[in-house]
């Protein structure tokens, strides 16, 4: 395990430095000329184009300034915004724990909801079934924003449960705050993760091993938790792990939406502005996010099924 | 005193239209300490039997008919009487291990849940249990076994894994749904003797689901003989082989090849299995059966009984002397084929695998060397892991070998064909037909189309015309007619696509065809009519066959020569009629042994695994 363990965090540096060197490439080789979206409205005298050249690295090599960019990020300075003439860092501080607890709060909610709706479906058939595939169809199919929209006008303006506006100032009105949300996201997420988790629990069921512990006696609860819910994991979790990249997306939108402030807004400011420092820190977080939650679901398979060799081929 | 399990008058049916009926009253008594074999081809009805003793139904089936254990009624119990007698009374163990023990828990885990639920012990008790019974069943080091996960482990293992939770459980009655079908010969062969020996020192009844007559008659104290839903014929399993009263049985015993000694042609029985459904109000055996008169198809035969047992058929009391006739079936072997020109030439073959990270190598192949001249056939025996699919996967070029050469038709095969010339060339020189036809057939090709492709691809510039007729002479030969040839593979039977597949293969006017294990899949009946075929086909046209199976049997009534293979080595070779009457290598020897056969008897001491 502990080689595996090491081998995995190579894997990880090696998709991190490939990754991160993409994104500065692109975000670097967009068209638009830095120095123009560096001086704004400021006159353009050539010394101070000469000190942003300096400060910004731009009068060296491109591979140069990739790893100085890199070697910068790695210790905690992203650069700075052109848009918020702030530190990057010093923005993210702020807006990135609204994101992640937007993210966090909706991922429980997809959980939650999503298998509880499997484990429903494919227990009952007749109607609980139906319902849950009807349902999961309907809330597939429906976009982000549009519940986002709808969500924000029936529970926050008509019924007046839930804010519309803001992330809220303590933890707890936070949580307030964000449900509504987290809840706009989960909603499409949890009904793909419903219909994954129905299918696998299904095949589970009719296994020949599923018939061997209920010829034995094993009672029904007992059967389904152990051999069934347990061997139909590991598509839920591929699911799980495969959506996080949309769920990304979603807070984008939803941020928007309920104008909460957090990174998604930085990152639709910044593009909008052509502000590279801020683009390139944001996309270097949801690489790190993404890269690492998809070698987490690579252990957590070799844990669930043991003929996954861990440390094999 | 009543008996252990009584089923009585048991109808099985489905609500939906089709193929509603799947048991049309079946009545059977098991006594305390017996065995009774089920045995049929596939659709019978003997798996579904068994499962009734448990109340493993189809969902919504209509139910007529009772299934009483030790007297009390199956159907009758509350879902907590079902699960106690599923837990303390009757046990079972299913065809494939490997699919019937959750993969991802290990086997202590198996055997204590088993033992718990079973018997109530705690987990302690249950673990210190659970090494006894492996113990019992014959497995080497039981401690560790127990850490281990059913993928590290043999399916003969696993089967002996699944044998111990059975009778752990201190069921009385134990129900064996074909559990050495998917195991190699000498696999099976010690299974059913460490059934044997457990059954008599622990006094538990058995039924036993078999596919194969000779496997029954060996294992058990009385044998029913199914079909189409039906118990058609109910005797001592002594007296089964030799003088069968129905007509079925005796065919099912005429079909099959035998190790001992080669039929001169197998009795095969013609059409296809009947089901329960379409043979309402008949003898549902009538269709393909030799005696059938008109009053067969009037109306379905009552239980006729004699000394022993009892059939169903109008005809049993005139027919005896002529189906105990009919069951000795002239043997004669084959004689080596005169022509003497060499189509396959295999020299010093040799192929590693690299086995994981750690750079260890498997021979899969080992220094394979012989020869197959134009109309023979050459049988290539062996178990799993033996080296027969690597070799037969050299010969057709999709893998490269690592030394050695194969020379087909003298020319050396050498890495894939790239031009569609040479690619072409390859096709005309050699063919192959796999296992499972179910898999190997476009799924949306009709037998016409498919064979017509080949024809395409194989013999450009042909008229459509030159093709047609060729398509038909192909599909006749093989005895695909009418409806069949524009059906899809979905409506076709599984002895239907084999042929399917064989005429594909003989579309590219191949001088080799490579069956690799061509008629494993098939029922004995149907296994028949393609042996049948095969010969056939071969005496018409040379062509020579390369014949993979683990079948001892099936190598006897097919091949000329045979080679014996163990770990990627030729063990053995020779005409077919010598390697198996004189075995001389251990293995060989082993291998003949294993094989049932009447007067067959498992071998009593617990191997070890």
């Amino acid at each position: 395990m502990g080689r595996y363990a090491l081998r995995q965090l190579g894997v990880l540096l090696a998709l991190l430095l490939v990754g991160s060197f993409v994104i500065f490439s692109v975000v670097e080789l967009a068209p638009g000329d830095p120095i123009s979206a560096l001086l704004g409205n400021q006159p353009p005298s050539p010394e101070r184009i000469a000190q942003l050249n300096a400060q910004y690295h731009l009068d060296q090599p491109f591979v140069a300034r990739y790893f100085l960019w890199l070697g910068d990020a790695v210790r905690g300075d992203l650069g700075q915004s052109i848009v918020y003439q702030a530190s990057v860092t010093a923005l993210l501080a702020k807006a990135l724990p609204i994101s992640l607890m937007l993210i966090l709060m909706a991922e429980f909610l997809i959980v939650v909801f999503g298998v509880v709706a499997a484990i429903v479906s494919a227990r009952h058939k007749g109607a609980p079934d139906t319902v849950v595939a009807l349902g999961s169809s309907l809330a597939v199919s429906v976009p982000v924003f549009v519940v986002a929209v709808l969500f924000s006008i029936v529970f926050g303006r008509v019924l007046g449960w839930f804010p519309t506006v803001g992330a809220g100032e303590s933890p707890l009105d936070s949580l307030y705050h964000l449900f509504l949300p987290a809840l706009a996201i989960a909603i499409g997420a949890s009904a793909l993760l419903a219909r994954v988790g129905r299918s696998s629990l299904k095949d589970e069921m009719e296994s020949p091993h599923v018939t061997t512990e209920v010829a034995r006696g094993v009672p029904e609860g007992r059967v389904f938790r152990r051999h069934v819910l347990r061997n139909g994991l590991p598509p839920m979790l591929a699911v799980i792990a495969l959506q996080v990249p949309a769920l990304i997306a979603g807070t984008v939108v939803v941020e928007q939406a309920f104008n909460l402030g957090g990174a998604g807004t930085l990152l639709l400011a910044g593009v909008n502005a052509g502000d590279f420092a801020l683009v390139q820190a944001i996309a270097l977080i949801i690489l790190f996010v993404t890269v690492t939650l998809g070698i987490a679901v690579d252990i957590a398979y070799g844990l669930l099924d043991p003929r996954v060799k861990v440390g094999g081929k | 005193m009543t008996a252990l399990l009584e089923i009585a008058d048991l109808r099985i049916q489905l609500p939906s239209s089709s193929r509603a009926v799947l048991l049309d009253g079946v009545s059977l008594t098991v006594d305390r300490g017996e065995t009774l074999s089920l045995v049929g081809e596939s659709g019978s009805g003997k798996s579904l039997t068994v499962r009734s003793v448990l109340g493993l139904l189809p969902e919504r089936a209509k139910i007529a008919g009772e299934v009483l254990f030790e007297g009390r009624s199956i159907f009758g119990m509350s879902a907590e009487e079902l699960r106690t007698v599923r837990r303390q009374d009757v046990a079972m163990i299913f065809q494939d291990p490997r699919a019937s023990i959750n993969p991802v828990r290990s086997i202590g885990d198996y055997l204590v849940e088993g033992l718990r639920t079973s018997r109530g012990l705690s987990k302690g008790e249950a673990a210190i249990e659970a090494e006894g019974w492996l113990r019992a069943v014959g497995l080497s080091s039981p401690a560790e076994r127990l850490n281990q996960f059913p993928h590290e482990i043999s399916g003969g293992m696993l089967q002996r894994v699944m044998i111990a939770s059975a009778i752990g459980s201190g069921a009385r009655l134990l129900l064996a749904d074909e559990p050495t079908t998917a195991l190699d010969v000498s696999i099976q062969a010690e299974i059913m003797g460490v059934l044997t020996q457990l059954q008599q020192s622990l006094g538990l009844a058995v039924v036993f689901v078999t596919h194969d007559i000779d496997l029954a008659i060996a294992t058990s104290n009385r044998i029913d003989v199914m079909y189409a839903g039906r118990i058609v014929e109910s005797r001592r399993a002594e007296d089964l082989h030799d003088a069968p009263w129905h007509p079925y049985s005796a065919a099912l015993i005429g079909s099959r090849p035998l190790v001992s000694r080669r039929s001169t042609a197998l009795r095969a029985i013609g059409g296809q299995p009947a089901t329960a459904d379409d043979s309402q109000g008949s003898c549902a055996f009538a269709p393909r059966c030799l005696y059938a008169i008109a009053s067969c198809c009037d109306s379905a035969p009552e239980i006729t009984a004699g000394s022993g047992g009892y059939v169903r058929c109008f005809r049993s009391g005139e027919l005896r002397a002529e189906l105990a006739l009919a069951v000795d079936v002239p043997s004669e072997d084959l004689t080596e084929p005169e022509s003497g020109r060499v189509v396959v030439e295999v020299r010093n073959l040799r192929k590693t695998f690299k086995m994981g990270r750690q750079g260890g190598v498997t021979v899969a192949v080992d220094d394979v060397s012989f020869t197959v001249d134009s109309g023979e056939c050459l049988g290539i025996v062996g178990e799993s892991g033996s080296g027969k699919t690597t070799l037969a996967r050299l010969l057709l070029g999709i893998e490269t070998p690592d030394s050695g050469s194969v020379m087909i038709s003298g020319q050396p095969r050498g890495a894939r064909p790239r031009s569609a010339t040479q690619r072409r060339h390859w096709a005309a020189q050699l063919q192959v037909v796999f296992q499972d036809p179910y898999t190997s057939l476009d799924p949306r090709q009709t037998p016409t189309a498919a064979v017509d492709e080949i024809l395409t691809v194989n013999s450009p510039g042909q008229s459509r015309e030159w093709r047609t007729a060729q398509v038909d002479r192909l599909l006749a030969s093989v005895g695909l007619e009418g409806a069949m040839r524009t059906a899809l593979p979905s409506e076709l039977s599984g002895g239907q696509r084999q042929r399917v597949a064989i005429a594909k293969a003989l579309a590219a006017s191949p001088q080799a065809i490579i069956l690799d294990e061509a008629v494993s899949g098939l029922d004995v009946s149907i296994q028949a009519q393609v042996l049948n075929l095969l010969a056939e086909l071969q005496r018409e046209t040379q062509v020579t066959y390369l014949f993979i199976s683990h079948d001892l049997a099936v190598i006897r009534q097919v091949a000329h020569r045979v080679i014996v293979m163990k770990d990627g080595k030729i063990v053995e070779r020779g005409l077919t009629s010598r390697v198996l009457d004189s075995p001389q290598h251990d293995y060989t020897q082993r291998l003949v042994e294993a094989a049932p056969r009447p007067g067959w008897q498992p071998p009593q001491a617990l191997g070890q695994a």
